[in-house]
C-alpha cells in the first residue's frame, strides 16, 4: 500500500503532462480543425532550446521562460505561413503538412544536437525529495505538477475571464459569426495556436528533465496525448484533464502490479471508454461525431 | 483525345510492369524494388478507397498492411511452410480481420476525430507486434524464408518469379478496384464524400457503407502486406507504425486521390524518391518532410488529379463541399 | 379541409418539443397531415419551422413528444429509416452532390430503392431499369437535357429541381420541402410551384412545405399552420389563416400579398 502513493503521484505527474499536451492539441483542433502532428516537435524544440540555454549558464526558470517564448514565436511563424493557407481546405492537408514538419524537425534536431539523448537534469534546487506527512516525494515531480497546474489555471482564467478568451470561445462555436462581427479571425487563429504551443513548450522543458531529451522525446508523449483527447472527448478541456489524469494514474498503477501491461492499459482504457461512451467522457454529441 | 491518352497510358503501364525485372536490371537495382512498388501501390490504393473515394481521413492503414505482413509470415513459419498461396490468403484474411475489428469504433466518428482514432487504434496493432515478442520477434522483427509456390519439391521463387506472382495479384486487385468504382457501392461512397447527410436522406445507411469501405480497405492493405513480408523475407513492427500510414496517405495524395491509378503513380514516385534520397544523404528525412509540405501546399490534387481536373482548384471543390455540408448542418434557424 | 385532401392521417406529431442548449426552438407543436393533402407551414424567421422539419425527419430527435408516420411511431427512428418508410425531404439550400452528374444525383436514390446501393457487382441488366427510372424522374422536373452535367455548374434553380427529382427517386409517399423557392428568381419560382402542385395532382403524393412566398402558399395549400417563436399559432384553411389579425401581426411588414386571398 505504501508503494501505491508514490506511484499515484507519478501517475498524476504523467497525467498532468498528458492533459496539458492534450489541451494544447484540443485547442488547435477545435478552432481550426488542424490535427497538429508536429505538436511533439514543439515539445522537443522547447526542451532543446532550454538545454542550450542552461548549458550556457542560464538559470532553469529563466531558460524555461525564454525557450517557451522562442518556441511560441517559431510556432506562430509556422502557423502564419504554412498552416493558415490550409484552413479553407479539408483537414487532411493540414494533417499531412504537420506530419511533414514533424519529419523535418526530427532530422533537424538530430543534425544540431545529435541522435542520442542529451544530459538534461533538473536544477539543483529542485533535486532531491520533499517529505509530506509520511511520504517522501521527489521535489522535481512536485514542482512539475505545480507549474502545470499554474499553467492550467492561467489558461482557464484567460478563456473565461478575458475578452480575448471570450472571443476565442465564441469562435470555436461559430467561426463565421466571428468574422461577420468584424473580429480579426487571423489574429484569433494565431493566438489560439500560440497558446497551444505555449502549453506544449512548458511541458516539453519539464518533461526533458523528467524523462530525458532526445530527438523523439516529444513524439513519445504525443500518442498518449492523442488518446487522451479521444478519451476525454473532442472539444472539452475538462475532458482532456480528466482523461489525462485517468490515463496517467492508470499507467502508473498498472506498472506496479503488472509492468508489462502498463502500455496496453492506455489502449484498453480507450476501447472501454469508447464502448461505453462513443463521444468520449465529456465529448459533445455531434450529428455523427 | 482523352481516349488516346488513356490507351497510351495503359500501354505504357503494361510495358513498364511486364518488363520490370528487365528495367531494374538496366538501372542496376534489385527487382524486389519493383515488387515493393506494386505492393506499396496496393497499400496506397487501400488508402484511396477511404481518402479518395469516401472522403475519410484514414491514417492507420499501415496497421492493416502490417497485420497482413505478419499474418503470412507467422503462418508460413509456424503453421504451414511452403504453401505460398495459402500464406497469401491467410495474410489477406488477417489484414481484413484487423480492419473488421476496428470498424465498429471508427464508424461512429467523422472528420478529424475519425482521423485521430485511426491513428490511435492503428497503434494498438503496432504495440501488439512490438510487445508480443516471443511470437512476433518484438522490436527486431521476424525473419522467414519465402514459401515455395508448389510445395517443398518445387524450385524456390527467386526475385523475378516472385515479382510476376505479385504482378498477377496486383492486376487482380486493381481490376477489383475498377469494378468497385463503377459499382453502385462506388457511387454511394463518392456521394458520401460529397454530402453524407443527403445520402442518409436517400434511405441509405451511410454507417454501413463506411463499414464496408473500411473492411475492403483492410482487405486490400492486408493482401499487400501479406505479399510484402514474403518479398523481403521479414516482418517488423515499424511496418504498422503511423508514420508508415502517413507515407501511404502521401502516396495517394501525390498521385491523385480519387483516381484509379493515382495511388500507384504516387507510390512509384514516393518510393523511388525515398530510395534515391536515402542513398545520397543521411538527412533524407528532411527532404521527404519537405515533399509532404510542398505537395500539400502547392500540388494537393496530385498528378492524375491535376491531369483530370486542371481548371478547378481543390479549394473550389473543397469550398463547395464545405458549403453543402455546412448548409445542411446549419438547417437550424437561429433563436 | 378541401376535397383533394382526404383519407387517413399520414403524418402525426404530438406535442413535439426541441431545444438547443437552452433555446426552445420548437415548443409542443402538433400536426396532422392527411393523405394527398398539401400542408404549408409559415411563420417569421426564427419561428422554428426548419427545426420542426428536422424533428419530423430525424435530423434531430425531439426531447419530448411523438412523431408517427403511417401509424408507426418513428420518434426515435434514424433518418435513413424514415426515408425508407416513405418520407423524403429537401433542404433550405439544395442538398445535392456537387461533383456528381445530374444522372448520378438521381440514380443513387433509385439504387437505394432497388436495394443495391451497397452492391459491388456491376448493374448489368439492371442498368436499363435504372436508366428508365432516372429518365422518368428527370422528365418530371424537366431536366433530362442536363443529365450528364455536373450539378455544381448548374444554376440555383436547376439544382433545386435536381434535388426534388432526387427526393422523388426513393418513391416516397410524403414529401417535405423546406423553403423550396428560397433564393429563386421569378421564373424558377413558377417552375417549382408547378412541380409542387404536380407532386400531388400527378403523382398522388402528400406534401408538407415551409414557405415565405405567400402567393405560393395561398394558391397551393389545403391547410396552413402558422408558427411563431417555436409554437403553433394557428391552423386552418388559407382564407381564415391568412386574414387572421395575429398572423398579420406576426408577419408585420414582411409580406404584402396576404391582402387579397
Amino acid at each position: 500500500m505504501e508503494r501505491l502513493i508514490p506511484e499515484i503521484v507519478n501517475g498524476i505527474v504523467l497525467g498532468a503532462f498528458y492533459a496539458i499536451i492534450a489541451i494544447g492539441l484540443s485547442l488547435i483542433m477545435n478552432l481550426t480543425g488542424t490535427v497538429n502532428l508536429a505538436h511533439g516537435s514543439f515539445l522537443t524544440l522547447a526542451g532543446y532550446l532550454a538545454f542550450t540555454l542552461i548549458q550556457r549558464g542560464t538559470n532553469f526558470w529563466l531558460a524555461l521562460g525564454i525557450s517557451a517564448i522562442l518556441t511560441v514565436v517559431i510556432g506562430l511563424a509556422v502557423e502564419r505561413t504554412l498552416i493558415q493557407p490550409l484552413y479553407k481546405r479539408i483537414p487532411l492537408y493540414s494533417l499531412l503538412l504537420t506530419f511533414g514538419l514533424a519529419l523535418i524537425a526530427e532530422e533537424v534536431f538530430r543534425l544540431i544536437w545529435g541522435p542520442q539523448s542529451v544530459p538534461f537534469s533538473p536544477p539543483a534546487s529542485l533535486q532531491g525529495a520533499t517529505i509530506i506527512g509520511d511520504t517522501v516525494l521527489p521535489t522535481f515531480r512536485l514542482a512539475i505538477v505545480a507549474v502545470l497546474a499554474v499553467a492550467m489555471a492561467m489558461l482557464l482564467l484567460f478563456l473565461y475571464r478575458t475578452r480575448q478568451g471570450l472571443r476565442l470561445r465564441g469562435a470555436v462555436l461559430n467561426r463565421e459569426m466571428m468574422a461577420a462581427l468584424g473580429i480579426n479571425t487571423q489574429m484569433l487563429y494565431m493566438m489560439n495556436f500560440g497558446i497551444g504551443i505555449f502549453l506544449a513548450a512548458i511541458a516539453g522543458v519539464l518533461a526533458s528533465g523528467l524523462i530525458g531529451l532526445s530527438p523523439t522525446m516529444g513524439n513519445g508523449l504525443l500518442m498518449p496525448a492523442f488518446i487522451t483527447v479521444v478519451i476525454g472527448g473532442m472539444g472539452s478541456i475538462a475532458g482532456s484533464l480528466v482523461g489525462g489524469l485517468l490515463l496517467g494514474v492508470g499507467q502508473s498503477v498498472t506498472t506496479l502490479y503488472a509492468p508489462a501491461a502498463s502500455e496496453i492499459v492506455t489502449y484498453v482504457l480507450m476501447a472501454v471508454v469508447l464502448l461505453i461512451r462513443p463521444r468520449g467522457l465529456f465529448g459533445e454529441e455531434g450529428l455523427f461525431g | 483525345m482523352k481516349r488516346t491518352l488513356d490507351t497510351a497510358g495503359m500501354s505504357l503501364l503494361a510495358i513498364v510492369l511486364l518488363g520490370m525485372p528487365l528495367w531494374m536490371n538496366v538501372i542496376q537495382l534489385n527487382v524486389s524494388l519493383g515488387t515493393s512498388l506494386l505492393l506499396f501501390g496496393l497499400a496506397a490504393a487501400s488508402v484511396n478507397i477511404l481518402v479518395g473515394y469516401t472522403g475519410f481521413m484514414a491514417f492507420g492503414n499501415a496497421a492493416f498492411f502490417g497485420v497482413g505482413a505478419y499474418g503470412s509470415a507467422l503462418f508460413s513459419h509456424y503453421i504451414m511452410p511452403d504453401n505460398m498461396i495459402l500464406a497469401t490468403i491467410v495474410g489477406a484474411l488477417t489484414g481484413t480481420l484487423s480492419a473488421f475489428i476496428l470498424a465498429p469504433f471508427l464508424i461512429r466518428r467523422r472528420g478529424i476525430y475519425f482521423a485521430l482514432m485511426t491513428v490511435a487504434f492503428g497503434q494498438v496493432y503496432y504495440f501488439i507486434a512490438y510487445r508480443w515478442s516471443n511470437v512476433t520477434g518484438g522490436e527486431d522483427g521476424f525473419s522467414i524464408s519465402r514459401p515455395h509456390l508448389f510445395g517443398p519439391q518445387s524450385n524456390p521463387m527467386d526475385g523475378p518469379a516472385y515479382y510476376y506472382y505479385v504482378l498477377i495479384v496486383f492486376v487482380a486487385v486493381m481490376a477489383f478496384m475498377w469494378f468497385l468504382v463503377r459499382s453502385p457501392f462506388g457511387l454511394s461512397l463518392r456521394a458520401i464524400s460529397q454530402n453524407e447527410i443527403r445520402v442518409r436522406y436517400l434511405a441509405i445507411n451511410s454507417d454501413r457503407m463506411i463499414f464496408k469501405a473500411l473492411v475492403i480497405s483492410g482487405m486490400v492493405a492486408g493482401i499487400a502486406g501479406s505479399l510484402y513480408s514474403m518479398s523481403i523475407n521479414f516482418a517488423y513492427p515499424l511496418l504498422m507504425d503511423w508514420h508508415q500510414s502517413g507515407d501511404f496517405v502521401m502516396m495517394t495524395i501525390l498521385g491523385g486521390a480519387g483516381t484509379l491509378w493515382g495511388p500507384f503513380i504516387g507510390a512509384i514516385i514516393y518510393t523511388l524518391a525515398a530510395n534515391v534520397l536515402s542513398s545520397k544523404t543521411e538527412t533524407w528525412q528532411i527532404f521527404i518532410g519537405a515533399l509532404f509540405v510542398a505537395c500539400v501546399l502547392f500540388f494537393p490534387k496530385g498528378i492524375l488529379g491535376f491531369l483530370s481536373r486542371p481548371n478547378t482548384t481543390s479549394e473550389d471543390i473543397d469550398a463547395t463541399l464545405d458549403r453543402v455540408h455546412a448548409d445542411a448542418l446549419a438547417q437550424v434557424e437561429p433563436g | 379541409m378541401s376535397v383533394a385532401a382526404s383519407g387517413d392521417v399520414m403524418l402525426r406529431a404530438e406535442k413535439v418539443s426541441l431545444s438547443f442548449g437552452g433555446v426552445h426552438a420548437v415548443v409542443e407543436v402538433d400536426i396532422e397531415v392527411h393523405e394527398r393533402e398539401i400542408f404549408a407551414i409559415i411563420g417569421p424567421n426564427g419561428a422554428g419551422k426548419t427545426s420542426f422539419f428536422n424533428a419530423l425527419t430525424g435530423f434531430y430527435f425531439p426531447e419530448a413528444g411523438k412523431v408517427s408516420f403511417l401509424g408507426r411511431d418513428i420518434t426515435r427512428a434514424p433518418n435513413y429509416e424514415r426515408i425508407g418508410r416513405g418520407m423524403s425531404r429537401t433542404f433550405q439550400t439544395p442538398s445535392i452532390f456537387p461533383e456528381l452528374t445530374v444522372y448520378e444525383n438521381v440514380a443513387l436514390g433509385v439504387h437505394s430503392k432497388m436495394a443495391i446501393a451497397g452492391s459491388l457487382r456491376g448493374l448489368g441488366g439492371r442498368k436499363k431499369q435504372v436508366d428508365v427510372r432516372v429518365d422518368e424522374l428527370l422528365g418530371f422536373v424537366n431536366m433530362q437535357r442536363w443529365k450528364d452535367t455536373q450539378v455544381a455548374s448548374l444554376s440555383h434553380g436547376s439544382q433545386r429541381l435536381v434535388e426534388i427529382a432526387a427526393c422523388l427517386s426513393v418513391d416516397p409517399k410524403l414529401v417535405l420541402l423546406d423553403e423550396p423557392t428560397a433564393g429563386l428568381a421569378e421564373a424558377d419560382t413558377a417552375r417549382v410551384m408547378e412541380v409542387v402542385r404536380d407532386l400531388r395532382d400527378r403523382l398522388g403524393l402528400t406534401v408538407v412545405f415551409v414557405e415565405h412566398n405567400m402567393r405560393f402558399v395561398a394558391s397551393l395549400a389545403d391547410t396552413i399552420m402558422v408558427m411563431d417563436r417555436g409554437r403553433a399559432l394557428l391552423r386552418g384553411e388559407p382564407k381564415e389563416v391568412l386574414n387572421d389579425a395575429r398572423v398579420r401581426e406576426a408577419y408585420l411588414g414582411v409580406e404584402e400579398d396576404t391582402a387579397d386571398v
